[in-house]
């Protein structure tokens, strides 16, 4: 049990765990007492009575990494990065803070504080050193979680936390823990899970710090290249449903392992309202993080806030048209259009289809289409099939983006500029640095 | 308000509109109230002289800086226009304590604006003891002085006393201050 604290002499708040005596081995919470790390707590003292002990903790601020998922999706790679590689350090201190290396033995979301930015290990229940860990009768641990070893009883050193940091880096990348033999996902970083995930011990990183300098180097990888693609969305006139559609595109391309940032280019405040309604928060990037995607509101002149990497950006412009200065510095290199086909709406997809006439390369689809046929002025119009969530697209919808992406050249551009950037990695190349 | 010249009134001034036009993107209005001067220049800075000397011979017409519109050496009628204008804000720059007092108090947001630099502590201090009974109508922030006088001047006064970011370009919002401002309007 964990109760909320207010220390009267520093009007700071603390946070005091109620341990039964017995569920602690000795010296265990003197042990913790000594840890100093920035990714855990401090436990500034320890009490007593007759049957518990009573940890004074710092009083963390935040939700656990799990809620957050559960919350608003899974997360952007670069956080993902962020966060996996302060769990490193962290479990890092544990395994060379003494002689012998302590194993936490039981890392999953439930057991990490989101604070802001930081991330903290709680709750060190499992935790023992390697001699200890190995020696005990029992094995603890998270179901989805847990290595192998700790299962078959088999031995257990500083991988099998290896393969819980990937189980972890996983779910923040998924949403949900993975089952066996399931590919780890796309991208530099689901390169660096499946090498944690590997059966045998020694297929693992041989360290947490080894772990660490491969979430660097594929950050640096993920980091370093420009955006692959702009596309730019826009409606012929207000609710035809640009958004919906851009969000759509959004949802399809990271599944298929792009990054992507979508950008209001309107005024209409859908990503803010989106997000007050949902309660997310802007990262350093100014973006709402939300079932992985980057959202970034519709922002002014005047901010100034570093762009998230990303191989895609789709610009969702609404009914709005690029005019003047706005036209050069919000090029796209494909344009779709969205119009709303029904004889009443004729007006404004005249005026639409005329301006889609200036993009570089423009595809234009139709929300009701009245009668089959070729009635787009750039090759086949289509219609866009019905669905409810862009952001949990299903059925028949990804086949549609999938041709949508195909028509706007994107599948041939991506890889065409990945593999010219492939080549630029490959003679630059990065060394990690390991933290002092 | 600032509670005495040269606190960094202007400089907040400038970010908050900069932030309700850049982040919250709501038609902004900056109006220098009284002569000041400081928009003045920022205006043939910004937006040219020739452009200025042309503001000039049309009194009441604002420059525009990232798509805020200044008002420079500003009253009462240009704040009625502004209010009919269709602006989603408005921010007054009063400067240091002066004539605008009672259009202050009457803002719908007040922020007093004062420094805790040991130069400008008596300062702060004669404004907060003459308008004491005023305390809780404006939020009080300041740029400068050290954690400790901040705490201090919170302690004596009773009331929360916030600390502005560090801003070396008040036209230009980053995420500390983005994040900061998100708090402090809500």
């Amino acid at each position: 049990m964990v109760y909320k604290a207010l220390h009267l002499g520093l009007s700071q708040d603390r946070a005091i765990k109620k341990v039964p005596k017995q569920g602690m081995r000795p010296g265990e919470a003197h042990y913790l007492k000594t840890l100093r790390h920035p990714g855990i707590p401090i436990l500034y003292d320890i009490e007593e009575d007759e049957s518990f002990l009573y940890l004074i903790e710092e009083y963390l601020q935040g939700c656990t990494l799990y809620d957050l998922v559960l919350n608003q999706g899974t997360l952007l790679p670069e956080t993902v990065f962020a966060y996996g590689k302060q769990i490193c350090e962290a479990v890092h201190y544990l395994h060379s803070a003494g002689n012998i290396p302590v194993l936490y033995l039981d890392l999953q979301p439930k057991n990490l504080m989101v604070c802001e930015d930081a991330i903290k290990l709680i709750d060190f229940d499992c935790a023992a050193n390697i001699q200890e860990a190995n020696q005990s009768p029992r094995r603890y641990g998270s179901p989805g979680f847990f290595a192998p070893e700790q299962e078959s009883f088999g031995q257990l050193d500083e991988r099998t936390d290896v393969y819980a940091i990937g189980k972890v880096l996983f779910f923040m990348s998924t949403g949900h823990s993975g089952a066996p033999g399931e590919p780890p996902g796309h991208g530099t970083v689901g390169r660096v899970i499946r090498t944690c995930l590997c059966q045998e011990k020694e297929g693992r990183y041989a360290s947490v710090r080894a772990l660490w300098e491969a979430l660097l180097d594929a950050e640096a990888q993920f980091a370093a290249g420009p955006p692959l693609l702009t596309v730019g969305v826009s409606g012929s006139r207000p609710g035809v449903g640009a958004t919906h559609l851009a969000l759509g595109l959004c949802s399809y391309l990271r599944s298929i392992g792009l990054t992507v940032v979508y950008e209001e280019e309107n005024q209409s405040g859908a990503v803010d309202s989106m997000s007050g309604a949902l309660g997310l928060k802007k990262d350093r990037g100014g973006c709402f993080n939300l079932c992985g995607l980057a959202l970034r509101p519709y922002y002014g002149k005047a901010v100034d806030i570093q762009d998230h990497p990303r191989q895609v950006t789709v610009r969702d412009f609404g009914h709005g048209r690029r005019i003047g200065r706005d036209a050069q510095r919000l090029r796209c290199d494909a344009d779709i259009i969205l119009c709303g086909g029904q004889p009443w709406e004729r007006d404004a997809d005249g005026q639409a289809l005329a301006w889609a006439k200036q993009c570089q390369r423009a595809v234009t689809l139709y929300r009701n289409r009245r009668r089959p046929g070729r009635l787009g002025i750039f090759g086949d119009a289509w219609e866009v099939p019905y669905f409810t969530d862009p952001f949990g697209i299903g059925g028949q919808v990804p086949v549609f983006y999938e041709q949508l992406w195909a028509a706007i050249g994107g599948k041939k551009e991506v890889s065409l500029r990945k593999s010219r950037l492939g080549r630029i990695f490959r003679k630059t190349g990065r060394k990690a640095a390991w933290w002092g | 308000m600032g509670t005495s010249p040269k606190v960094g009134a202007t400089h907040f001034a400038i970010l908050a509109a900069n932030y309700l036009s850049g982040v919250k993107r709501q038609k902004t209005a900056l109006i220098e109230w009284g002569a000041q001067g400081d928009f003045a220049k920022i205006g043939r800075l910004c937006a040219g002289r020739s452009a200025m000397e042309r503001l000039e011979r049309r009194s009441g017409e604002p420059f525009r800086v990232l798509d805020v519109d200044y008002y420079k050496e500003a009253g009462g009628a240009q704040l009625l226009s502004c209010l009919s204008a269709g602006y989603g804000r408005i921010v007054l720059d009063f400067g240091a304590p002066g004539a605008g007092h009672v259009e202050f108090v009457q803002c719908g947001t007040q922020f007093l604006i004062g420094s805790l630099s040991e130069w400008q502590l008596d300062a702060f201090w004669a404004f907060n003891r003459q308008h004491a009974h005023k305390k809780n109508r404006w939020k009080t922030l300041v740029a400068f002085g050290s954690e400790e006088s901040r705490i201090e001047a919170e302690r004596r006064l009773g009331v929360a006393v916030g600390r502005i970011p560090l801003s070396v370009d008040a036209f230009a919002i980053d995420y500390p201050l983005m994040h900061w401002f998100d708090q402090l309007f809500g």
